[in-house]
């Protein structure tokens, strides 16, 4: 294994991963700060955007985290289970 | 409504839920005293916590109180703008786990300042790490205590005060002979039980409404307007908006009681794993808000709630009250107490270790100090900040403290986060750059707040305040890591860039 590939492996996934929620994040953040007009529309009886985006938020955030978590357990730390390094105190 | 006079009486069944969580507690806590003889069992539970034990004791330290009460009593009150908080919040945790969680596990000891003064001069990183720590706990501490008084106050019919010294002995016994075993146990406990009451209540708020969510939504914007379901006063400032977002994001991976969690599992793939169970229940229970906060809105009624207390704080009691008697707020008042309890204890014994691992084993005495001398230097500390946490408690009987949890929040997204992230990132930083970020970020984030309208208009009654926002995320956080980057760059420190480079690998993915 070379001394930077599970490095710069491991960034991509978290950039891939990460571009979707930071995404649908700055959507929900954009529309409570400036969008006054367009988050009162209800799309449903009793949820309007914002809520519906709240919960995608919720969703997606937890979605991103098992698709990391499952990915890594997969493609890194192969010497994952091995005991303790001790540090300096 | 007839629900007030029932609030602030004694409440017998709150008393003896209560008296049940202790006992449970205290058993757990007289089996943990008989393991937590090594430091590597008090402060890290011998690492022996599994991923999803972990999570769920991730889950009770970010589900405080004031998440409970707090966040159910805001969407009772205003509606939509109770939920932008929390929801922002979540966001944290994958950050968390993609930036700190792996490179935390893989470099540390026992507290975050392991890995942020691993490469660079021990004594002043340590140092000025502990004092940063022990001031997010103070604050937090406060808050807490504070909030504990006036919640055990209306539910359980104690006085102030005896609230105060209940939590605070309490705490004491399970942080003092359990160390991290009983903290952490005393949390899944809690989170189990906190979210079997969020599931029961929402459950009984949902059997009202044919089980359907929306039309729980629907009949608070029958009876307040559809305005409830939209962003309401918050949107006035945007920047407000993005300045409390970012501070609960960044925050939550600067709170050292958090941080301390991933030391207590075995290794990084159990600490991943304790991230997705911790999401999972933190989102989970959000949704519950949802319906919990609504449902409160609809059934129970604004008015009846702020006439109990301003803040919004008992919409959950109510409702409990309302839809199960006095059984049912019992309980729910017997879990809010349970939840101040082992949010507290998992403060000081983050505060503990910064005391004795942080500044007494490793700046006193460079490393060397016998395992009794480091167990005891951290009973002291316990005991200390025992002690300073009722007497803060007291002395702030009566104030609002609600900015405090927002400062606590703005400081360790200020104060620590910038240190710990570049520490891990940035083969750049330097001692001083280290410290800079600390101490800027800290100071900065207590200024901007002391200068804010929350202290200055709210609290102090002046027309004016010189810095228009209530957060100071979005100033104090860049300013973090600018001072990092400023000081770091005109004080190189080679010594120190050698060293990130060798344990880069390590840190890269850990191992």
């Amino acid at each position: 294994m070379s001394r930077r590939g599970p490095s710069s492996r491991r960034w991509r996934t978290v950039a891939a991963l990460s571009v979707p929620l930071m995404a649908l994040y700055l959507v929900f953040m954009l529309c409570i700060a400036f969008d006054r007009s367009a988050s009162r529309i209800l799309l449903l009886p009793g949820v309007t955007l914002p809520m519906l985006l709240a919960a995608l938020l919720i969703a997606g955030t937890w979605l991103t985290t098992w698709a990391y978590v499952r990915w890594a357990d997969r493609h890194l730390d192969q010497r994952g289970r091995q005991p303790d390094r001790q540090r300096p105190a | 409504m007839n629900t007030v006079p029932s609030l602030g009486a004694r409440n017998s069944t709150a008393i003896a839920f209560f008296v049940l969580f202790v006992a449970v507690t205290l058993v757990i806590t007289w089996w943990a005293a008989r393991r937590a003889k090594t430091t590597e069992e008090f402060f890290a539970a011998g690492r022996r916590i599994s991923g999803r034990q972990n999570g769920f004791a991730l889950a009770g330290d970010y589900m405080s109180a004031a998440s409970f009460l707090g966040a159910t009593g805001l969407v009772a009150t205003s509606g939509f703008d109770g939920l932008i908080y929390p929801v922002a919040a979540l966001v944290g945790w994958p950050l968390l786990l993609f930036l700190i969680a792996e490179p935390l596990r893989s470099l540390g000891r026992y507290t975050f300042t392991d890995v942020v003064s691993f490469r660079l001069r021990q004594t002043p990183v340590r140092i000025a790490a502990a004092l940063g720590t022990l001031a997010v706990v103070a604050l937090y501490l406060v808050a807490q205590m504070v909030g504990a008084g006036n919640l055990i106050k209306l539910v359980f019919g104690l006085s102030y005060e005896s609230a105060v010294f209940i939590v605070g002995t309490l705490m004491l016994i399970y942080v003092l002979f359990g160390g991290m075993i009983a903290t952490t146990w005393v949390q899944i406990v809690k989170a189990a039980l906190l979210l079997g009451g969020a599931v029961l209540l929402s459950l009984l708020v949902l059997a009202r409404f044919d089980f359907n969510p929306s039309h729980v939504f629907a009949a608070a914007a029958d009876r307040y307007g559809a305005d409830v379901l939209a962003p309401g006063s918050f949107v006035n400032s945007p920047l407000e908006v993005v300045s409390v977002c970012m501070q609960s994001v960044l925050g939550t991976a600067g709170l050292p009681h958090v941080l301390m969690r991933f030391f207590t599992v075995p290794d990084v793939r159990a600490a991943r794993t304790s991230v997705l169970w911790a999401t999972g229940l933190i989102g989970f229970f959000y949704l519950l808000v949802f319906v919990l906060g609504f449902g409160a809105m609809a059934l129970v009624g604004r008015e009846a709630i702020v006439a109990v207390d301003k803040g919004g704080n008992m919409a959950a009691p109510l409702l409990a009250l309302l839809l199960g008697g006095t059984g049912l707020l019992g309980f729910i008042g017997a879990v809010a107490f349970a939840t101040i309890l082992a949010v507290v204890a998992g403060l000081t014994l983050s505060g503990a270790a910064a005391v004795s691992h942080d500044v007494w084993v490793n700046v006193v005495r460079h490393g060397e100090a016998s395992r009794e001398e480091q167990l005891g230097v951290a009973r002291v500390a316990i005991v200390a900040l025992g002690i300073l946490a009722i007497t803060l408690g007291l002395l702030f009987k009566g104030q609002n403290v609600v900015f405090l949890v927002g400062l606590t929040f703005a400081v360790a997204a200020s104060g620590l986060f910038p240190a710990l992230l570049l520490s891990i990132l940035w083969r750049n930083l330097t001692t001083a750059g280290a410290v800079a970020a600390i101490v800027v970020g800290t100071l900065g984030a207590i200024i901007l707040i002391a200068l804010s309208p929350t202290v200055q208009i709210d609290i102090l009654g002046h027309q004016t305040a010189a810095f228009p926002l209530r957060n100071p995320g979005l100033v104090s956080i860049p300013l973090g890591f600018l001072a990092a980057t400023i000081v770091s760059l005109l004080m190189p420190e080679p010594a120190a860039r050698t060293a990130y480079d060798s344990e880069r690998h390590q840190m890269a993915f850990g191992a």
